[in-house]
């Protein structure tokens, strides 16, 4: 499934949802759309339930994201990572490095 | 693209293989291919093993495209024995296999996933050389499956 990035703004701030796929191809995609959002925010909520597929490339593109909110005194949330999502994420071993929210309400 | 037998006996080797271009957006093809066939074999074991082919794959793309002569990954799957094997053609030169080692997960930065999660995830990661004169090296991947005595096969990674 190919990409599909759709930014929204909700009650707990700029929400970045992603869908499909998110592999070497359609990475760089994500890349820049969530420094975009970034910019100027304090936050960025990153929606990944909708995501199928995610490689090491997607998974850097998380850890920057991370690192950039940080650099700026704001934080990076994953909210409601699918399952191939956070199977991906413990194989890196990064449960505890990423803010991970289960639902939207917490 | 061309599947290769599969009414044979299941005691019997079968063989698949997919040779696309060595670009970014056909990994998405390689991943298309496989993952019904080892989703059928393995259920959502699957998942992983479609995650350390499509790296080793992506290592092609990223390290190798521009030096290949063809500009294209030959990917060969062996079902046989209770085993999965990965063949992927041409994946690197001989001198480079020192340079080839995952990172340290302790330093927290994008990059150097990838091998890393190949050595996780299968159960054997070698070098073999091509055919010919020329340094090439396949990357082979191996992995026992699930109740059918492959566990005890299972050797420590060792690229």
């Amino acid at each position: 499934m190919p990409l599909k990035l759709q930014v929204l703004d909700t009650s707990h701030g700029r929400c970045l949802s992603v869908g499909g796929e998110v592999d070497m191809d359609s990475s760089p995609e994500l890349r820049r759309e969530m420094l975009k959002q970034l910019k100027g925010h304090s936050g960025l909520v990153i929606d990944l339930s909708g995501v199928g597929y995610i490689d090491s490339s997607g998974i850097a593109v998380l850890i920057e994201g991370h690192n950039e909110a940080h650099r700026g005194g704001g934080k990076l949330t994953l909210l409601r990572p699918s399952e191939a999502v956070t199977s991906v994420i413990d194989l890196a071993h990064l449960r505890e490095f990423f803010s991970i929210q289960a639902d939207e309400a917490s | 693209m061309s599947p290769d037998p599969t009414d044979e006996p299941q005691s019997s080797p079968r063989y698949f293989a997919v040779t696309v271009p060595a670009e970014a957006r056909y990994l998405r093809t390689i991943r298309a291919f496989f993952s019904p066939l080892l989703e059928e074999l393995l259920g959502s074991a699957a998942g992983h093993l479609v995650l350390a082919l499509d790296e080793a794959c992506s290592n092609v793309v990223k390290y190798r495209a521009g030096t290949l002569d063809e500009k294209l990954i030959h990917v060969r799957v062996t079902l046989a024995a209770g085993r999965v094997v990965f063949r992927i053609g041409d994946f690197c030169h001989y001198s480079d296999i020192p340079r080839i080692r995952p990172r340290n997960l302790d330093e927290v930065r994008p990059g150097g996933l990838g091998t890393h999660f190949i050595e996780q995830i299968m159960d054997q990661v070698r070098f073999e050389p091509e055919p010919g004169p020329h340094g090439r090296m396949a990357l082979v991947l191996e992995k026992g499956m699930p109740g059918e005595g492959a566990g005890d096969a299972a050797e420590a990674p060792g690229a």
